[in-house]
């Protein structure tokens, strides 16, 4: 995922205080020690859109093509996870994969 | 005749008949072997009439499992259950064969398996166990005529209820009736894959690496690893489960993607996603976005279809026709060819584009949106070719207006009009400014900005070093306590402090102040910490008395240079010191009445070598008296002791300090050492002919040829082009052909250089560089980078070669030349040519026409 505000989960109309806020609760959730890969998305995605000028800068001179995960995430953004109905069940277990 | 009949036909008329039963067995083992499973019946099937020999008997059902597998891998279920029953048929004392068991139980015919099951005694326990782990899964899956048929203790039936519990309280999030149905499971169970599948089901979200310790102990031939496959792969990285998921079969994908929590929309847009590849086209891509910009957002859509525009512009404008977009704005139009000049990493470009986008908001106004907003992507724009190509840090301050530095610094001050809160780009005005030693406009800018920011460090560091260059040490000493007040443990800023009271110090010194520079002094000492620094204080408080009362302060003196090793290292620190209170080395020395120390060892050697360095690069000169004591100094020095690296560095100092003689000395020890390299031969011949190379000799010359094609082969061109530029240097007729036979050969001989030449020039310079090199007047040199980026280096390139030419016409008519010479592109081989009697550049030719590249 490339997209910044897809990484911190906010809209595009979010404030300075609503950025730092979501990169707060990123990295609560997962400090550097339990995935520093999604750490260090998030720190680059803050840092990216930290101020209202960074984020005017970010839409201005990004120009790199979206990944099809930022097409993904938001256009169906991932629920809770699930759990599979009796049926889904069922045909696994006759072989029906 | 139908075709499968035409087909069988013509199978048996291809199978020779005539063949012996040994070449039949060996083919069809061949065949076997190769998994050409019809191709092994055939021949098995055929020996087997012959002869039921067990051991055809049991080939002849090996190629049979093969094909039956074959043809249940691509969900031809009714052939391959034909073969298995064909395989069955071959006799009771065949043995039994899971897969078979597993085709029967998915394609609803349990009886048969009960049956099998039903033959009790004659099946190993081990095989049992397996059908009845079959027979379970089949239960589980809502089968209950296997219930039925089986005896009411049979463990399939026994703890099948269970089973069936915990799958419901699962599937109904229920995890303690789930955890208690799968408690009343024994191990032996036939359920027992099933219950590791639940219990790392319930781990999957939060504890997915439990789960996967679960997962792993279903084996792969249990009825249910299908099941724990799919499992297995909601537990993969995002990168990998979306590359998995491409291979997964439906069913797998969906169950695997329920765990993860994808919608089904997402799956459906996923598989449209992947039908573009894996590096979709853009204007592929454009489509898709712009057929889903409702649930993307039609903005987001808008703004990231723009960027896929980038690609191909300006062509790619008809894509957006070609997806049903609407056409660009002018404002994006604007956007998208100063982001299409990015790509083109033309700076001039960037900054005329930008500059175009800029002026288009600038004539908008605040009815069309936010002017916050407006103003901060003028000012943005403003400064994009700043922060793309860091331009001011590598303009020349001198080039005057017209350069690309004074336009971008132009329009960075323009941009804090619209945007005055951007702290970066005052620094970046004022480090620029401090190059250009524009002090007006210094002050200016770090007025504004500490009225902005007063307590911020980068800032206070730029008025700090403002002072210091105006040598206004009072207040930078004033400077840098506040900045030690915001952090106290900054020691950088506290190295700054003490240069700023000793230069004060100084200052006071030299206005015989010698009062106020003790008290300058003392606070400086406060602040001290590193042992050169206090050494440094020492020696000037030293002096400081020396100059107040020499009776007195000399001993002390010589006490503190005895303290600090008494090498060269520590007279010399003493000497400089000397230096900067306007005692010249030659007076200081005669009235402690010492003398220059030699090098007393490799240690004193480098560290002197490091206190000259350091001296240098604080702006410091060696003056002539000073350099002649040191070339005394340094006569003895133990060079030999000194690492290749060492020598560089040391070889190089002595450069910067003009000591060509010792130079010379140390250079030739390296040469003895590591013989012929590149870089000696370069500094020995510098050494030996400094500042005019006119009088080298044909050794000399040849030397650094052989130097010349070294580097080149080592493809160190650093040391090639600096010897190029030397050999360059050399040649008394830079622009036109000899006067005097022979005529100009190719390489070096040709002064004017062909397009091609000026092309690799280019690429290996880079074109500012470049022009520079040919010595340029500015406004030419403006037309040409104007050319470059309207028509393309390679129009460029012509014209300035027919330039050269016809100015190398001139040169050999009546006007004399505006400008030097042009260099040869990159280090060509060595060439004789060249010879005592054309050397002797005239004073220009010394100058260096054009610009001297840094090698050290």
């Amino acid at each position: 995922m490339s997209d910044p505000y897809l990484i911190l989960g906010v809209g595009e109309e979010a404030d300075d205080a609503a950025v730092e806020a979501a990169y707060r609760e990123g990295i609560k959730q997962c400090p550097p020690e339990r995935d520093a890969q999604r750490f260090e998305s998030l720190r680059r995605a803050y840092e990216t859109l930290r101020t209202r000028r960074d984020r005017i800068g970010y839409e201005l001179f990004d120009s790199s093509p979206p990944e099809p995960r930022d097409i993904l995430d938001r256009a169906a953004p991932i629920g809770d996870p699930g759990r599979p109905d009796v049926d889904l069940f069922s045909a696994l277990l006759r072989g029906n994969g | 005749m139908s075709k499968k009949t035409r087909r069988r036909a013509a199978r048996a008329k291809s199978t020779p008949t005539n063949l012996s039963p040994e070449v039949i067995e060996r083919k069809a083992r061949d065949a076997l072997g190769g998994e050409r499973y019809r191709e092994a019946i055939e021949g098995f099937k055929q020996l087997v009439k012959l002869e039921p020999r067990p051991a055809w008997r049991s080939a002849l059902a090996d190629a049979y499992v093969g094909r039956a597998r074959e043809l249940a891998a691509k969900d031809m279920l009714k052939e391959a259950l034909a073969i298995w029953e064909n395989r069955a048929g071959l006799g009771e004392d065949i043995p039994f064969e899971t897969d078979h068991v597993a085709l029967l139980v998915r394609m609803g015919r349990v009886d048969s398996v009960l049956a099998q099951l039903g033959r009790g005694t004659e099946i190993p326990p081990e095989q049992a166990d397996r059908l009845r782990c079959l027979l379970a899964a089949a239960y589980l899956a809502g089968d209950d005529g296997v219930a039925d048929q089986l005896p009411a203790d049979d463990p399939v039936v026994l703890h099948g209820a269970s089973a069936r519990a915990a799958l419901t309280a699962y599937c109904t999030g229920d995890d303690e009736a789930c955890r208690a149905a799968l408690a009343a499971i024994p191990f032996r169970s036939p359920y027992r894959g099933w219950v590791q599948i639940l219990k790392a089901l319930q781990h999957l979200p939060d504890e997915p690496q439990e789960a996967a310790g679960l997962l792993t102990r279903v084996p792969d031939d249990s009825a249910f690893s299908s099941l724990r496959q799919a499992a297995q792969l909601a537990l993969l990285p995002e990168a990998a489960f979306l590359e998995a998921i491409r291979c997964a079969g439906a069913k797998s994908a969906r169950f695997a993607c329920a765990l993860r929590g994808w919608p089904p929309a997402r799956i459906a847009l996923w598989d449209e996603l992947y039908q573009l590849g894996t590096e979709p086209r853009p204007e592929a891509l454009l489509r898709l976005l712009h057929r889903h910009r409702d649930a993307l957002g039609p903005d987001w859509a808008r703004l990231r279809g723009l960027r896929l525009l980038v690609a191909g512009y300006p062509t790619s404008r008809k894509w957006l026709k070609a997806a049903g977009m609407p056409t660009l704005s002018a404002e994006e139009s604007l956007l998208l060819a100063a982001r299409s000049a990015e790509h083109r990493e033309d700076p001039w470009e960037e900054q005329e584009r930008w500059e175009d986008y800029a002026r288009h908001l600038m004539r908008g106004s605040s009815k069309d949106g936010d002017e916050t907003e407006r103003k901060l992507r003028i000012a943005l724009a403003l400064r994009r070719c700043e922060r793309l190509g860091d331009i001011l840090s590598h303009a020349d301050p001198s080039s005057g207006f017209g350069d690309l530095g004074s336009i971008v610094a132009i329009k960075l001050e323009e941009s804090l009009t619209w945007d005055p809160d951007d702290r970066d780009t005052y620094l970046r005005l004022i480090r620029y400014y401090r190059r250009a030693k524009c002090t007006k406009d210094i002050r200016r800018l770090v007025t504004r900005a500490r009225a902005r920011w007063p307590k911020d460090m980068q800032v206070l560091e730029a008025d700090l070093d403002a002072a210091l260059d105006n040598g206004a040490f009072k207040k930078a000493a004033g400077l840098a306590r506040e900045m030690l007040a915001l952090d106290s443990i900054n020691s950088g800023v506290r190295e700054r402090l003490v240069k700023a009271h000793l230069a004060h110090a100084r200052k006071q010194v030299a206005k015989g102040r010698l009062d106020l520079a003790r008290k300058e002094l003392a606070q400086a000492a406060e602040w001290a910490r590193s042992a050169q620094a206090r050494d440094q204080l020492d020696l000037t408080s030293g002096l400081v008395a020396l100059i107040e009362e020499a009776e007195n302060g000399a001993p002390a003196l010589l006490d503190l240079v005895q303290r600090m090793g008494g090498g060269l290292t520590a007279h010399m620190n003493l000497a400089l010191s000397g230096e900067v209170l306007g005692l010249s080395q030659r007076k200081l020395f005669g009235r402690l009445g010492i003398e220059m120390q030699g090098v007393t060892g490799r240690d004193d050697l480098l560290a002197t070598l490091a206190v000259l360095r350091q001296h240098l690069d604080g702006g410091g000169r060696i003056t002539r008296e000073l350099g002649a004591s040191l070339s005394k100094a340094f006569a003895k020095s133990p060079w030999r002791d000194l690492s290749k690296g060492e020598m560089e560095g040391a070889c190089d100092t002595l450069r910067r300090c003009g000591l060509h003689e010792t130079r010379l000395i140390a250079a030739r020890a390296a040469l003895k050492r590591w013989k012929g390299e590149p870089l000696f031969v370069l500094h020995t011949f510098e050494a030996k002919h400094p500042g005019n190379h006119g009088d080298c000799s044909d050794k000399d010359i040849d030397r650094l040829e052989d130097a010349l094609a070294r580097a080149g082969k080592d493809g160190d061109m650093r040391i090639a082009m600096r010897i190029e530029e030397i050999l360059a240097g050399l040649d008394p007729f830079p622009l036109g052909p000899l006067p005097f036979a022979p005529p100009p050969r190719s390489g070096r001989g040709t002064r004017v250089p062909d397009t091609e030449s000026i092309i690799e020039l280019i690429d290996t310079l880079g074109l500012d560089k470049a022009l520079n090199a040919f010595g340029l007047p500015s406004e030419i040199k403006r037309d040409i980078e104007k050319m470059v980026r309207r028509e393309g280096k390679e129009a460029a390139a012509q014209a300035l070669a027919f330039f050269l030419e016809m100015l190398s016409g001139i040169a050999g008519g009546e006007i004399e030349l505006p400008f030097g010479g042009p260099p040869t592109g990159k280090p060509a081989g060595p060439s004789r040519g060249r010879s005592k009697s054309r050397s002797g550049p005239d004073e220009g030719q010394d100058e260096d026409p054009f610009e001297q590249l840094d090698l050290f």
